[in-house]
């Protein structure tokens, strides 16, 4: 037994006394294990190491097919020249990585209450460019999950070609895996995301190390040599020069979408800044270390493996198969060994756990919109284990969507990615930098200057993507995300009006005087022992009028009863029997109840007998009328329903009867 | 049939009756314009019951719609009456006044139909 468990062991006689508990939470209970305390809230914090893989694995996974990306685009554009421009282009991706870790230091330090993008928009430009943010953020988040698991699952085809087929359902059982994972609680799963994220950047170095000692001493060679030579002009050996590339036709644009396209390394650097909290005391200056740390890791992966590809030379192809990653560590461990095997797998595990960082962050983001009422109000509401569960099911099933229509393809889904990060790193970065201004705390000069860096280069990249992509995909998030934003504004304004309608002279309305007049109607079908505890109830209200109502769907019953109630001799209980000729008993007791309540002055309260049952498949032998009773008055004020249980199965019926119980008991027996 | 023409039939063989009561549906008016203090006759199906059970005071309430309005057909001192249930046609006669909820005929003279 962990101490959790233990923890809230020791609290449950306490809280529940005798009452048990109903079978859906019992099947919760043996699913995600005991219910966390809100007090225990606190002591899900995440030291350094595992805060690193919870949060990072997004970035660094990233570098898995960043590489490929680029090459997959300007191997279209320019052919071979493709990788004598990889490794400049990728140096100019990393400078925007790191002006981006520098301007997120500033972020983390000045907001360290969490909430990133969004918070900062919010704090600086108001709540609509807020949304812009969150929600390009909230849609990036979607794609992360299913880019990642598209390429994990991409990454295990590599390594096992038979499973090649079926992508799609491998890809949307692990975003399910994922799911129940971070169901279950961060700390748990930061524990088990921790090795294979580690796990990946051992071998990812190894292959770096290995393969940059193989180039030092020429022992690395192209992976497809007998293709590749043919092709290649002469001095090709020697490298060929920035300059000389774009003389040969390197198209500007094309190097500018393969740019475009390999800034999808640089997503997933705000995860950090969005779980701040989430980090052991002191907080900010945890989370600064664990920043620096992933973009470090970042870099030397995305840079060592594209300078490793200008040796390979891998081919990205088609079908998306083998990967580039996997050709390169095929070249420098020298075939498909246990080594290349390794890396297969951790490659794998990073990109489907990759999916967690989204985890981790979608549904606290979606929480902060909800808690400015922008989201349905659901996403605020802590579940069972203290995390967002709605959050986390909506994230699962939208991704799950996405990964279903792209058929996992990582290469169609690569042109949505990316667009909306960078919508909100402008954002942010901008917000961040009129903080400055306005703030002007110690340094501020230092960090308008880094911020100030920052905006301006998403900025380009934005505008980079959204022109090199648009075609490609782009436009789809450059279209969903000002509609969703319009629906949020909308989902707003009905918040707001609720509100408004609910808070208005709420204290006044409490005070005023009550109606003149209280009915209490209590619902018979038949004289049985159910209607017999709402009768006892009704007997211990002090109502102007209390009477029985039955719909008369059967004339027989409706005699029946109307025999056993002149028997009864309760002498202020009247019955009256309503004509229901179209059997819709829910609508005479509403009418009935309307007619009362019509003339304003009369507050109406109906008593619903309702049977309780033992077993769930109890209730399936008989019609919810009482339920349907009871949706059917809601619909109408100063319809005040009660609802009256009778537990079924635990008393034995009665062996004598007594003189009023004769014709009861006739019927029974 | 309609419920006035049911009506028609009956109030020939009204045994009290020396004239028809109102135009042109034979002696019953519709409960809509039925005038307050006045004896009217009318008719209508029963859509309720309500009866008083052994102890209360002795009343059985009948609520009776001829399709242009609804009354409620009071009679006191009786807790039963064999024939008055839900779903049968009625002629009464009596004297209209208001009540807590619409309007009331007290102790009428009926007939089933």
């Amino acid at each position: 037994m962990t101490a959790t468990e233990s923890l809230a062991q020791d609290a449950a006689p306490a809280v529940k006394p005798q009452l048990a508990e109903p079978l859906n939470y019992r099947m919760k209970r043996r699913i995600l294990g005991p219910a966390l305390t809100t007090d225990q809230l606190e002591h899900e914090r995440l030291g350094i190491p595992t805060a690193v893989a919870v949060f990072s694995s997004d970035c660094i996974s990233s570098s898995a097919y960043a590489t490929e990306e680029i090459l997959l685009v300007l191997i279209k554009s320019v052919g071979l020249f493709a990788f004598s421009l990889l490794v400049p282009i990728s140096i100019a991706i990393l400078v925007v990585l790191f002006f981006l870790i520098m301007s997120y230091r500033e972020t983390i330090k000045e907001y360290p209450t969490a909430g990133g993008a969004y918070m900062v928009t919010r704090d600086n430009f108001g709540l609509l460019p807020a949304q812009v943010a969150g929600v390009s953020l909230l849609t990036d988040y979607i794609l992360t999950v299913s880019v990642s698991v598209a390429a994990g699952s991409a990454a295990l085809v590599s390594l096992v070609p038979r499973l090649g087929p079926y992508t799609v359902p491998l890809s949307v059982a692990f975003i399910a895996l994922i799911a129940a994972g971070n169901l279950k609680g961060v700390k748990e799963s930061g524990v088990a995301f921790a090795i294979p994220t580690y796990f990946f950047i051992g071998i990812g170095l190894l292959v770096i190390g290995l393969g940059l000692w193989k180039m030092s001493n020429g022992s690395l060679h192209y992976l497809y040599p007998g293709v590749q030579h043919g092709v290649w002009p002469k001095g090709v050996e020697h490298g060929i020069g920035l300059k000389n590339a774009l003389f040969y036709g390197a198209g500007l644009y094309g190097i500018l979408h393969a740019f475009a396209s390999g800034g999808a390394a640089v997503t997933g650097v705000e995860a950090i800044s969005n779980g701040v909290t989430a980090f052991r005391k002191p907080e900010w200056k945890n989370a600064r270390k664990a920043l620096m740390i992933m973009g470090v890791t970042l870099g030397t992966l995305f840079l060592g493996l594209s300078i490793l590809a200008t040796r390979v030379h891998p081919v990205p192809f088609k079908e998306g198969t083998p990967t580039v990653i996997s050709q390169i560590g095929q070249s420098v461990f020298g075939g498909r060994n246990l080594l290349y095997g390794a890396l297969q797998i951790g490659t794998f595990l990073i990109l489907v756990l990759a999916a967690n960082t989204s985890f981790a962050d979608f549904p606290r983001l979606a929480s902060f919109h909800a808690g400015d009422n922008f989201m349905p109000k659901q996403l605020t509401k802590r579940g069972h284990r203290l995390v967002f569960s709605n959050g986390i099911l909506a994230l699962a099933v939208a991704s799950s969507i996405l990964v279903v229509a792209t058929g996992a393809k990582v290469d169609t889904l690569i042109p949505l990615y990316a667009i909306g990060v960078f919508t909100s790193f402008t954002l942010s970065q901008c917000g961040m930098a009129k903080h400055h201004l306005t703030r002007k705390e110690k340094g501020w000069q230092f960090g308008i200057v880094v911020n100030g860096i920052g905006a301006f280069l998403s900025f380009v990249v934005l505008l980079v993507i959204a022109v090199t992509k648009f075609v490609h995909g782009a436009w789809v998030i450059m279209l969903l995300v000002p509609i969703l934003v319009a629906l949020l504004v909308r989902l707003n304004r009905q918040y707001e009006s609720e509100a408004v309608e609910l808070e208005h002279e709420a204290r006044a309305a409490a005070a005023a005087p009550v109606l003149r007049r209280h009915v209490v109607l209590v619902t018979v079908d038949h004289l049985d022992n159910s209607a017999a505890r709402a009768i006892q109830y009704a007997r211990t209200l002090a109502p102007d009028d209390l009477r029985a109502i039955h719909a008369a769907v059967d004339a027989d019953v409706s005699k029946r009863l109307a025999t056993d109630w002149t028997r009864l001799g309760l002498s202020r209980l009247p019955l009256e029997i309503v004509e229901c000729a179209d059997r819709r008993v829910e609508r005479t007791i509403a009418e009935a109840v309307f007619r009362e309540v019509q003339a304003g002055e009369t507050e109406v309260t109906v008593l619903v007998p309702q049977r309780q049952y033992r077993r769930a498949w109890h209730a399936l032998l008989h019609d919810n009328t009482s339920k349907r009773i009871t949706e059917a008055l809601a619909t109408i004020e100063h319809a005040n329903v009660t609802i009256v249980p009778y537990h079924l199965g635990t008393k034995r019926p009665r062996t004598v009867p007594t003189p009023d119980d004769a014709s009861l008991s006739e019927r029974i027996h | 049939m309609s419920i006035f023409a049911r009506a028609k039939a009956a109030t020939g063989v009204w045994p009290d009756s020396t004239a028809p009561i109102g135009e042109p549906t034979f002696g019953c008016v519709e409960i809509a314009d039925a005038p307050m203090r006045e004896l009217v006759r009318v008719t209508g199906k029963i859509r309720a019951i309500r009866m008083q059970p052994q102890a209360g005071v002795p009343t059985l309430h009948a609520r009776i719609d001829d399709g242009t309005g609804e009354l409620t057909v009071v009679f006191l001192g009786r807790r039963q009456i064999p024939g008055i249930e839900v779903g049968r046609v009625v002629v009464a006669e009596g004297v209209v006044s208001e009540a807590r909820i619409g309007r009331q005929m007290l102790n009428p003279v009926y007939r089933l139909l």
